[in-house]
């Protein structure tokens, strides 16, 4: 018997009522994103939990940092140029996390981080406009956003004012996306041939046999290489209900005040929760004088975001078991 | 302490580790000793080759390293800068090379595994200097300190000690301030360590570099003695394991003779991963991760090199970083946990000490052997690293070996779910080996690792029955020493996001040995283990049984510096 028959929303976030058409619109969205079955790396499955029948033996959770590894392995002589270019535009953002900075007299002041995907915002524009709209006021704590700054011509802009200009809601880089994210999780490991990827399988019996592996992302090579070792066991995988990509960890170890002395809790999880967010900011409280670009993180001044979402862990969950 | 604890304490006196004997190693050519070229037994991209002046440039504590039983560390603040050139130009010859050590290594190693025992009678007395930031700055220039690349050298080790996860609270024993040396106030300018074979070479060779730097106006603002533990214990730390097991094998040749590799090469060409190792478990890595300058690792693919790096100053090519950290051991706390969770487990003392450091005290490691300490297995070189983590381990393939009876121990089973070795185990830890990692693939690991190069300080209590209050109270650790091409990536970068993470490379726990935390004072490390019935266990770790107590950040100049631009002469 399937071990799912309704796809929940990332982090089971309701924020529709209960009888809300999202929450049928929903469950298509995954399906269609998930095939039955692909066989990845030896006997063992990729399965669509709604369909396929497991007998759970475990649970395994996929962790990796926030900031951009391709960044830092393409400066890695020059880490000041990664962060930069990090900041500059969210298209480099590539692992699952993207942040907004904001700056109060040139001196970073917050930092939100959101790792929604567009789909789920896609499918509330779809199916509740309205709830989408007093959504975007509360996450983004303004009541300046208009209906017509959210869509064009009746259709939903992902990459309007408020999620790219003006603030963050949900992903915009191309990649970081369900899609994506559930697409990695059913990939097979193919020839290890730079000018010619993905076309050959390969035969795998552990896990440097399918290196070299060329994609740069923490993300993508954290997954597959999980994913690859599990199926290889015999078992087979599939996506935890519900499918989603979550800040499972942030260490402000290090951080310091400007008077040296360690940092207080900063962080709020604004969607989601403790080890689970899907939303996070930081931000330092007024009554205390400073703000985030005063903070040193290891004795180095905060002048970028990055520097922040370098010390954020991401996670994706499975469940591992033998198919029915 | 309780009875159970210090009985398993006491016991390491008893740790049993078979070596091999009458093994006839494939020969390596002398350090000197002019032969035909030859192509390499296993085909892969052509490799740096290190000719006689290269290999006479690079400081042979960094590569192949010291490895002696007794050491000394000397850290030096100068004085006048003059003194302190001229002081460092009789310093120069005295420096030990790569060529020479190198040299020394291959027929100790052969007559050790040809006799069987661990210390064949041969003897030397070896040197190596380092510099602070700081250091360079006073004998070159401001300037061309500043034009390392590695900003955390820059900093230096006592600046980034809270984002290693050292105390934050100036009243804790940990915290920078409280440092022998290395801490706010008290920075060394260089470091020198002395290596020898026997304690009266050592210390003879310390007071002749004691008397040169005095005579120079240059003083030492502290020094400690290192020297490895006596009996079966030889080669462990203090908490009674063996350590340096697991060390990466530098890619690299010192010439197009056969078999001239400076990691000499174990593996069959039809072996499975023949490109990728040394001998079974040790994994070569480009000399660009040790030596600025030199082609280092790609970060995709472990075979191909990558462009070196060049955020340096000229003359700094071939030297390397080098990070120092006295490390305080609290050998007695270690084991009052270990046999208070074991208890809880139903797991001796010793086996739950095992799986917080994934090995046995004498070395064998659980994933070959994970219910007893096997003595032969973990004896025998080519058998006690090999295996991975999440696969079944195939079997190595190794070229014939005289005498070598072959690797006749069970393979490692996979163990993705950390059933035998936790996640958080300290070597699982810190050298996921084959497992993804939040950094990506098996070939970013081969981007974080080090040459470590530590020995032990203080009077050992592991292994002695009944110990005096004395004994007890005594000060021990490790003065942990490691050489990287990057502070940053390699032991930063293995500290703070692996050994001190809950979560990464893989959720489990923090490194129980190594890790260390202070997230806004809150100190508390877990690990997660596996109970009898194989559900898992959330073990908060009630001290804290390793302290940082000092050290720094230092840079090994390759050895034409010392008479060149570290002279004034640059």
């Amino acid at each position: 018997m399937a071990i799912v028959q309704r796809f929940n929303t990332p982090g089971r976030l309701r924020d529709v009522s209960d009888d809300s058409p999202f929450l049928d619109a929903w469950q298509p969205v995954i399906d269609e994103l998930i095939r039955d079955r692909v066989n990845l790396s030896g006997p063992g499955n990729s399965v669509d939990p709604s369909r396929v029948g497991l007998e759970v033996r475990e649970h395994r959770t996929f962790t990796w940092t926030g900031f951009p590894r391709p960044l830092l392995m393409q400066h890695r002589d020059d880490r000041a140029a990664a962060f930069d270019e990090a900041d500059r535009d969210r298209q480099n953002q590539p692992e699952y996390l993207e942040w907004f900075v904001t700056r109060t007299g040139g001196t970073i002041s917050r930092v939100e981080f959101s790792c929604e995907t567009p789909e789920y915002y896609k499918t509330l524009a779809r199916t509740e406009p309205d709830e989408l709209l007093a959504l975007y006021k509360r996450v983004l704590r303004t009541s300046a956003v208009r209906r017509e700054d959210l869509f064009t011509a009746g259709e939903y802009e992902p990459k309007n004012k408020w999620n790219t200009t003006k603030g963050i809601v949900h992903f915009i880089m191309q990649i970081n996306s369900m899609k994506d994210l559930l697409g990695v999780q059913q990939e097979v490991p193919t020839a290890p041939d730079q000018d010619n990827p993905g076309d050959a399988d390969v035969d795998v019996h552990d896990g440097y046999d399918p290196l070299p592996y060329f994609r740069p992302t923490a993300a993508d090579a954290r997954m597959n290489w999980d994913s690859w070792a599990l199926t290889r066991t015999g078992q087979s995988v599939a996506t935890i209900d519900a499918p989603g990509l979550y800040m499972i960890d942030w260490d402000d170890t290090g951080f310091e005040k400007p008077d040296g002395t360690p940092v207080a809790d900063y962080w709020t999880v604004e969607r989601g929760e403790n080890g689970a967010a899907l939303r996070l900011r930081y931000e330092v409280p007024e009554p205390e004088g400073f703000h985030v670009g005063d903070i040193r993180i290891g004795g180095r001044p905060v002048t970028t975001g990055g520097q922040i979402a370098e010390h954020i862990v991401m996670a994706a969950h499975i469940v591992v078991g033998t198919e029915q | 302490m309780s009875t159970t604890a210090a009985e398993a304490l006491a016991a390491l006196a008893d740790t049993e580790t078979l070596l091999l004997g009458g093994v006839e190693l494939p020969p390596q050519p002398a350090a000197h000793a002019p032969a035909p070229a030859a192509a390499p037994a296993v085909a892969g991209p052509a490799e740096p080759i290190y000719d006689d002046e290269t290999a006479d440039d690079i400081q042979g504590h960094v590569i192949p390293g010291f490895n002696k039983d007794f050491q000394q560390f000397l850290f030096l603040r100068f004085g006048d800068v003059d003194e302190a050139r001229t002081w460092l130009a009789g310093l120069a010859p005295q420096v030990a090379t790569m060529r020479d050590v190198l040299g020394f290594r291959r027929e100790f190693r052969a007559r050790r595994l040809m006799e069987g025992i661990r210390e064949p009678d041969m003897t030397s007395t070896w040197l190596a200097v380092a510099f602070s930031h700081r250091g360079i700055s006073s004998l070159a220039s401001a300037e061309q300190a500043d034009a390392f690349g590695e900003e955390s050298f820059r900093q230096g080790l006592s600046a980034r000690s809270t984002y290693l996860g050292d105390a934050t609270d100036p009243a804790e024993p940990g915290h920078r301030s409280n440092w022998v040396v290395g801490g706010p106030d008290n920075e060394a300018d260089a470091l020198v360590v002395l290596a020898a074979d026997q304690p009266e070479d050592l210390r003879s060779a310390v007071q002749r570099v004691r008397d040169a730097a005095e005579s120079h106006g240059i003083s030492v603002q502290f020094s400690q003695m290192g020297a490895t533990l006596p009996g079966e214990l030889t080669g462990h730390e203090h908490f009674g394991f063996k350590d340096g097991i697991s060390q990466p094998g530098v890619r690299g040749r010192l010439s197009n003779r056969p078999d001239d590799e400076i990691t000499p090469r174990y593996l069959d060409s039809g072996s499975p991963h023949a490109k990728l190792f040394a001998k079974p478990g040790q994994s070569l890595v480009w000399p660009g991760q040790f030596l600025l300058g030199e082609p280092r690792q790609s970060p995709q693919d472990p075979v191909q090199p990558a462009e070196p790096a060049a955020n340096f100053p000229g003359w700094a090519r071939r030297g390397s970083y080098l990070v120092c950290r006295r490390l305080n051991q609290d050998v007695l706390a270690f084991w009052q946990f270990a046999a208070d969770a074991g208890e809880q487990l139903g797991v001796s003392p010793v086996h739950f000490a095992s799986t917080l450091v994934g090995r046995w005290p004498n070395g064998a490691p659980l994933m070959r052997s994970p219910e007893t300490a096997d003595a032969a297995l973990a004896g025998d070189e080519f058998a006690n690293n090999h295996f991975l983590y999440n696969d079944v381990t195939r079997p190595s393939g190794l070229r014939p070996i005289n005498g070598y009876p072959g690797d006749r121990f069970a393979n490692a089973a996979g163990d993705l779910f950390a059933h035998v070795c936790p996640h958080a185990a300290h070597i699982r830890k810190v050298n996921p080996r084959d497992s993804g990692t939040d950094f990506g693939t098996p070939a970013d690991t081969l981007l974080r690792l080090m040459l470590r190069r530590g020995i032990p300080y203080g009077e050992p209590i592991a292994g002695v029955s009944d110990p005096s209050p004395e004994l007890v109270a005594a000060e021990r650790g490790l003065m942990f020493v490691a050489y990287m091409s990057s502070i940053e990536d390699q032991f930063e970068f293995v500290t703070r996001r692996w050994a001190n993470s809950a979560v990464q490379p893989n959720l489990g726990g923090h490194d129980p040995v190594i890790g260390q935390r202070d997230s806004r004072g809150d100190r508390t490390r877990t690990v997660q283990v596996r109970s009898a019935d194989g559900e898992l266990v959330d073990l908060t770790l009630s001290r804290e049984w390793v302290r940082p107590t000092g050290g720094g950040y230092f840079f090994a100049p390759p050895i034409s510096a010392l008479t060149g631009a570290l002279a004034g002469r640059g």
